[in-house]
């Protein structure tokens, strides 16, 4: 529950098993979300923010969590999608990823993604990142209203 | 000779020999004479001595008889058209003709037409200047003879020089190409060979544009003219080879150097050009009169004969067909060879280009793919940690199996990366590949995979062949049947076809499945290394990758035909690979 006695819930769009597994560990660790979904690539994203099947139960979540690195489509493909859909332009974005290249972070902001933030290799910074996160982005924060 | 003979033959008092050149001014070449009469011997007489109606005729009739100045023409009457008389031997000459041999004094005379090339290269003038001099018909016809036998002799002569001294200088100039075109760039050959390229032309200068780069040797006006009369020169004619013997003249700039006159250009490439230069040189004119003695429109032959004398600047020694046949054949020979240059400096930035772009995509892997599994090890390791810390086991040999599968992921990833960057890294030159045989053999290999999937190949007609090297080629195919494999077994009866069309420097070659096909908006990405359209099919990444890499080493491309549930074509065009593509590595 955040501040306002709202339900949590995170999307986790990640192709990587490992990584996909290592994320969501912590972030229930951190004990601070309701829900957390998983999509292996930008078109599943899509299908799950718009609502289609299997996804029609699915509200939108407080935040995506948003790897550049897919399949298909990259990562920068779908948070330009979400900023150029009406319904979903103001869904909070942050961007997961584990390259910190300067024009994967330039393209990122100049796209509108909330935040930037570089997988660390060591694993102990990996979980503390994540259940920061998890914190700042699941409780902190206060999105506008129309992303609901 | 022929002038002495001619005097003692016909007995006129002077025989002079008189020689056209250029512009049509005359000279007199060799004369004989009796004592008292004053030599004419290297006078020259200006072009409207003869004007271009007398000319022609003297072309038509080669022996014209004057044998009395002073007598006094028959007018005929026409019986119906005015007779054409230009035929006639005996017909009286024009009055302005007898006008000009009258104020020089002379009372018969006859002139021997010289015929070059069907032109009037001279004439052998007879004069008599003390009374009438009829000559009998038979004289007459031993003169003409006489005159076509000097004109054959004459032109044998020449020409027998002309390709004398072109074969003498052709030979010194064909030892100077075989060098230039020895080296990877003219330039430093020009420098070195400078002094024997400038004998060839017998110049006295030269210089060498071939864009921002210049070399200039011996007496030679600055390089910023040179670029201008490059400049002006490439506005005006669009011809390889230019020539001047007066630069001031025909560029409008009179050359900086002050010595400099004349300029030959060998132009090879829009801003390459090859310059020799001439020194000016004076000459004297011994003019026999002043040709503006005339008075402007008039046609009345002129009085004064007195001697003057000009002196003639900022001309060099005249361009000869010579000179003019060696710049054609330096021009031909190089022209290749710069072009040659220029392509091969094209291509290598094309291939720097292509390596940087390698190295940038190197560079972005390995941020992006090389440190995954790194953060999934090291993520383990970390969540085992915390297991063991909370006394909880029974996830540890997940972790661990997972540990085990990010290594083995990287190891992998490595060894396919490092097999990517060998692509084109060959060091034995390009050869002839049978593409049939060795599509062939790989069809043959995969024959059990085949066979479990119930794939049917068709390989249709004879593959061409093409110049590479058989590992990189092989690689292609491998992918391609690879992935028609992989991805086409969707279909109820799967079946690749493979076929190839020529192409002019090579061929184009297709692998086509009839499988679930690509969707459009993901097809770009496909031949980028590391990308891969779904995470369920096994595959590095990597393999449509290197199809690409060696479509590039061969200066082709590789492209998808596609649309979802219509199979995949996968085309790759190759060109046949030169030496010089591996050379640089």
């Amino acid at each position: 529950m955040n501040q306002n006695n709202e339900l949590v819930s995170f999307l986790l769009v990640e192709d990587d098993d490992d990584h996909a597994e290592l994320t969501m560990r912590a972030i229930r660790k951190a004990q601070v979300i309701n829900k957390i979904d998983r999509v292996r690539d930008g078109h599943e994203a899509l299908t799950y923010l718009h609502q289609e099947p299997p996804y029609e139960d699915r509200p939108l979540p407080s935040l995506v969590l948003l790897d550049i690195n897919l399949p298909k489509m990259t990562g920068l493909e779908v948070l330009e999608r979400i900023r150029n859909d009406d319904r979903l332009a103001k869904l909070t974005v942050v961007i997961l990823s584990t390259s910190g290249e300067e024009r994967d972070v330039n393209a990122a902001y100049e796209l509108n993604a909330n935040s930037y933030l570089k997988k660390p290799v060591d694993s102990e910074a990996f979980r503390k990142m994540i259940t920061e996160l998890s914190f700042y982005w699941g409780i902190w924060n206060e999105p506008p209203s129309s992303s609901r | 000779m022929v002038v002495e003979e001619l005097k003692r033959f016909t007995g006129f008092d002077r025989v002079m020999f008189y020689q056209f050149g250029e512009g049509g001014s005359g000279t007199v070449l060799a004369e004989a004479r009796e004592d008292h009469l004053p030599p004419y011997f290297g006078l020259n007489y200006p072009a409207t001595d003869i004007p271009d109606n007398a000319r022609n005729l003297y072309k038509k009739n080669l022996l014209r008889l004057v044998a009395d100045v002073d007598a006094k023409p028959v007018r005929m009457i026409p019986a119906g058209l005015p007779y054409d008389l230009s035929e006639a031997s005996l017909r009286a000459v024009s009055p302005f003709h007898i006008r000009y041999l009258q104020n020089m004094g002379v009372k018969a005379s006859m002139s021997i037409s010289v015929v070059q090339g069907g032109e009037l290269a001279g004439l052998i003038a007879c004069h008599h200047y003390q009374g009438s001099y009829p000559l009998s018909s038979v004289k007459r016809i031993c003169c003409l003879y006489f005159g076509l036998v000097v004109s054959g002799q004459l032109q044998a002569l020449q020409q027998s020089f002309i390709t004398g001294e072109l074969l003498r200088r052709q030979e010194r100039a064909a030892i100077e190409i075989r060098e230039l075109s020895r080296g990877r760039a003219i330039l430093p050959i020009l420098m070195k060979r400078a002094k024997h390229i400038m004998a060839c032309f017998e110049a006295d200068g030269m210089v060498f544009i071939d864009g921002d780069k210049d070399f200039s040797s011996g007496s030679t006006p600055s390089v910023e003219q040179c670029r201008f009369l490059m400049g002006r020169a490439a506005k005006t004619v669009s011809s390889p080879i230019q020539y001047s013997i007066n630069i001031a003249a025909d560029f409008g700039e009179a050359p900086d150097n002050g010595k400099s006159a004349g300029v030959m250009m060998l132009t090879f490439v829009e801003d390459s050009t090859l310059f020799f230069f001439r020194d000016e040189k004076v000459t004297s004119v011994r003019w026999a009169g002043r040709d503006e003695d005339k008075l402007a429109g008039d046609l009345t032959p002129r009085h004064s004969f007195e001697e003057w004398v000009e002196t003639v600047r900022g001309t060099c020694e005249t361009w000869s067909y010579v000179d003019l046949a060696l710049a054609n054949d330096f021009h031909s020979s190089l022209a290749s060879f710069v072009l040659q240059q220029a392509l091969m400096l094209d291509r290598l930035s094309k291939r720097l280009k292509a390596t940087t772009a390698e190295v940038q995509q190197f560079a972005y892997t390995v941020s992006h793919d090389l440190k995954a599994p790194l953060v999934s090890v090291n993520g383990w390791i970390g969540a085992m940690e915390e297991d063991i810390e909370d006394g909880e086991f029974s996830n540890l040999p997940h972790a661990i199996t997972r540990v085990r599968a990010s290594v083995t992921r990287m190891n992998n990833l490595i060894e396919e990366l490092l097999a990517y960057s060998r692509i084109g890294r060959v060091n034995t030159p390009a050869e002839e590949v049978s593409v049939d045989a060795l599509v062939r053999e790989i069809v043959t290999e995969m024959t059990p995979l085949l066979e479990e999937k119930s794939i049917a190949v068709q390989i249709e007609g004879q593959l061409p062949n093409i110049d590479g090297h058989p590992g990189e080629i092989s690689r292609v195919f491998e992918n391609l049947i690879g992935n028609a494999i992989k991805y086409g077994s969707g279909h109820e009866k799967p079946q690749i076809r493979i076929f190839a069309e020529p192409t002019r420097f090579g061929a184009r070659f297709c692998v086509s499945d009839n499988g679930e096909g690509i969707d459009p908006q993901f097809q770009h990405r496909i031949f980028e290394l590391f990308q891969r359209l779904d995470t369920k099919n096994e595959g590095s990444g990597v393999g449509l990758a290197s199809v690409v890499k060696v479509a590039q080493l061969h200066d082709g491309k590789a492209w998808v035909e596609s649309d979802i549930g219509a199979g995949a074509s996968f085309w790759i065009e190759l060109k046949n690979q030169r030496f010089e593509e591996h050379e640089s590595k």
